[in-house]
């Protein structure tokens, strides 16, 4: 079956090249052209993969992707967007986004990230068996393949990478993983994030798992080196 | 060691310490200025003192200090409603200086956006035909499609080509640049340059025109970038995507000839009074806020003047000056 793929687009011309690229790799495209559009859109859909652009006539990108975030988990999201300042990078990774691409941009190189992305999103979808399995870390019982956690009786929205970055800490339990290792496991070589973005997603992690993440006991900081999960996992 | 760079953020803290710079400085100058008045009155109640003790009478000491006094508090209060007066110009300095620096930042990435986005397609549509070329197919469809592709590259050269147009005018209307001053009829001029416009545009324009043949006096290339952005303007906002209809109409209004200019549009939302201000944009508006800055500016140069209405529809009026049947 094909993946579904929803193009966020107001430029007409830039909106139906993609369309028409997409459609002849193969993928089952919707294009929306702003941000109440795309909410009817996602009301009747699910989508594979979401590519985003921020500056809409209507609103902004950013705000759909919070909300694709809260009722969309296992959508994918990549921003194509002509705004390129780090802050808006930072702030488009950092809202759950797999990718964030800079137009101009070359369609080979979009086609490769969109499966990229979309081979990301699928690894925890397809899970089975054990890993498949509800994974208590702390306080918190993890659902990777539902990109949710449940920690004092409420249910928290996890990103791709939130969840990606937690594996990875998982896999490596009683090992210290460095800030490097961390950025070549959970970014992608053209992703740049800045040593905040990680902090920032250790940071929302503690809060869920964590009983006080103030005085973290399960993801430690191991000072000028990166992080270490203690924890014995049931 | 991994390869990625990092990006280090530093936030935009200049404006806070700016601010917090000033607010020191007053203080000190308060205080500095407190303490010296502080400071000249027991020296003038002191020197009184003293001319107390060396026996002169008590009635000129004390008409003297008095009169120091006064010669002091005069000074202080002269001296302090200086210093008061150019702090407060060195604050609207400042915060003008501010908002335009914000301004031209915000046009900037505004510019910065409205060029890549038509590079984007542009090199969208170049990957495609090359896609297409490589790929060798030649029926009927691939045609079409090529077709398609290379009309949409004309639409983005010629998006391309106005934003660099409208960045290159800011800047010598910015810069002091002249207009030209000469008499022509409107109306066969303005019949040509709108057949011409939509060429390379991908749409349409519809034009419901009333313009009578009438003279004005103007520079012929500055009315029509006036034009051209109002055109721009409309096609931005008016989501046309097929045809663009626009009114044109002109009348005598108190010894001038007034150019009517509206769409069929969504109108305007934001502040009416801002419309013509460099870098204001209205709510939602993808513009840089510059083209009906620059339909004002032209205006004002030609010796005119633009006009932005809002109710019951955004309507632009041009007051040109009408001109002479000599030089049509």
């Amino acid at each position: 079956m094909a993946e579904r793929v929803l193009v966020v687009e107001d430029e007409l011309n830039v909106g139906s090249t993609l369309v028409e690229r997409l459609d002849r790799e193969g993928f089952d495209v919707t294009w929306t052209r702003g941000v109440q559009e795309t909410r009817d859109a996602l009301r009747e859909h699910r989508f594979d993969l979401a590519l985003l652009d921020v500056g809409l006539p209507d609103g902004s990108g950013f705000s759909l992707a919070e909300s694709l975030r809260c009722d969309h988990r296992a959508t994918a999201i990549i921003f194509l967007t002509a705004l390129g300042n780090p802050e808006d990078r930072v702030r488009g990774l950092e809202l759950g986004a797999e990718d964030y691409i800079v137009k101009p941009f070359h369609l080979k190189e979009l086609l490769l990230r969109i499966r990229r992305s979309l081979r990301r999103a699928r690894y925890f979808s397809d899970l089975s068996g054990a890993e498949a399995q509800p994974l208590r870390v702390g306080q918190a019982l993890i659902h990777f393949s539902k990109f949710s956690a449940e920690a004092a009786g409420i249910t928290h929205a996890l990103t791709h990478k939130e969840c990606e970055l937690l594996k990875l800490l998982v896999d490596r339990k009683g090992r210290v993983v460095s800030r490097d290792e961390i950025l070549n496991h959970v970014w992608s070589e053209n992703e740049f994030p800045s040593p905040r973005t990680i902090d920032n997603f250790i940071m929302r992690l503690r809060r869920i798992i964590e009983v006080d993440s103030e005085n973290p006991t399960v993801i430690k900081s191991i000072r000028g080196v990166g992080y270490l999960l203690e924890e014995e996992l049931t | 060691m991994t390869g990625k760079g990092r990006i280090s953020i530093l936030p935009n803290q200049r404006l806070r310490l700016m601010l917090s710079a000033q607010v020191l400085w007053l203080a000190t100058i308060c205080l500095l200025g407190a303490w010296w008045g502080r400071l000249l009155m027991r020296q003038a109640s002191r020197i009184a003192q003293l001319e107390r003790q060396t026996g002169i009478s008590l009635n000129a000491a004390h008409e003297h200090w008095q009169h120091t006094q006064r010669m002091l508090f005069w000074e202080s209060a002269t001296f302090f409603g200086f210093l008061m007066a150019a702090t407060a110009l060195l604050f609207s300095l400042y915060w003008r200086e501010a908002r335009r620096a914000r301004g031209v930042q915000a046009f900037f990435a505004s510019l910065t956006h409205e060029l890549r986005t038509p590079l984007t397609s542009i090199r969208l549509q170049a990957e495609s035909i090359a896609e297409q070329i490589t790929a060798g197919g030649s029926s009927a469809k691939d045609d079409a499609l090529k077709q398609t592709l290379v009309g949409r590259l004309l639409e983005d050269t010629t998006r391309l080509e106005s934003q660099v147009e409208r960045t290159l005018e800011l800047a010598r209307v910015e810069g002091g640049g002249s207009v030209l001053s000469q008499s022509f009829l409107l109306k066969p001029w303005l019949d040509y340059f709108l057949r011409t416009w939509d060429v390379g545009r991908g749409l349409k324009l519809q034009v419901n025109s009333t313009v009578n043949d009438t003279q004005i006096h103007a520079d012929p290339g500055a009315v029509q970038i006036i034009l051209k952005n109002l055109l721009e303007n409309s096609m931005r906002h008016s989501g046309a995507e097929k045809v663009l209809a626009v009114n044109l109409a002109t009348e005598e209004r108190d010894g001038w000839v007034v150019l009517r200019y509206s769409d069929d549009g969504r109108g305007f939302q934001g502040n009416a009074k801002k419309l013509g201000m460099l870098f204001e944009k209205g709510p939602g508006s993808q513009g840089a806020g510059v083209g009906l800055y620059l339909v004002a500016a032209l205006m004002k140069r030609m010796g005119g003047r633009a006009e932005f209405r809002t109710e019951p529809k955004l309507e632009t009026e041009l007051w040109f000056r009408p001109g002479s049947a000599i030089n049509g």
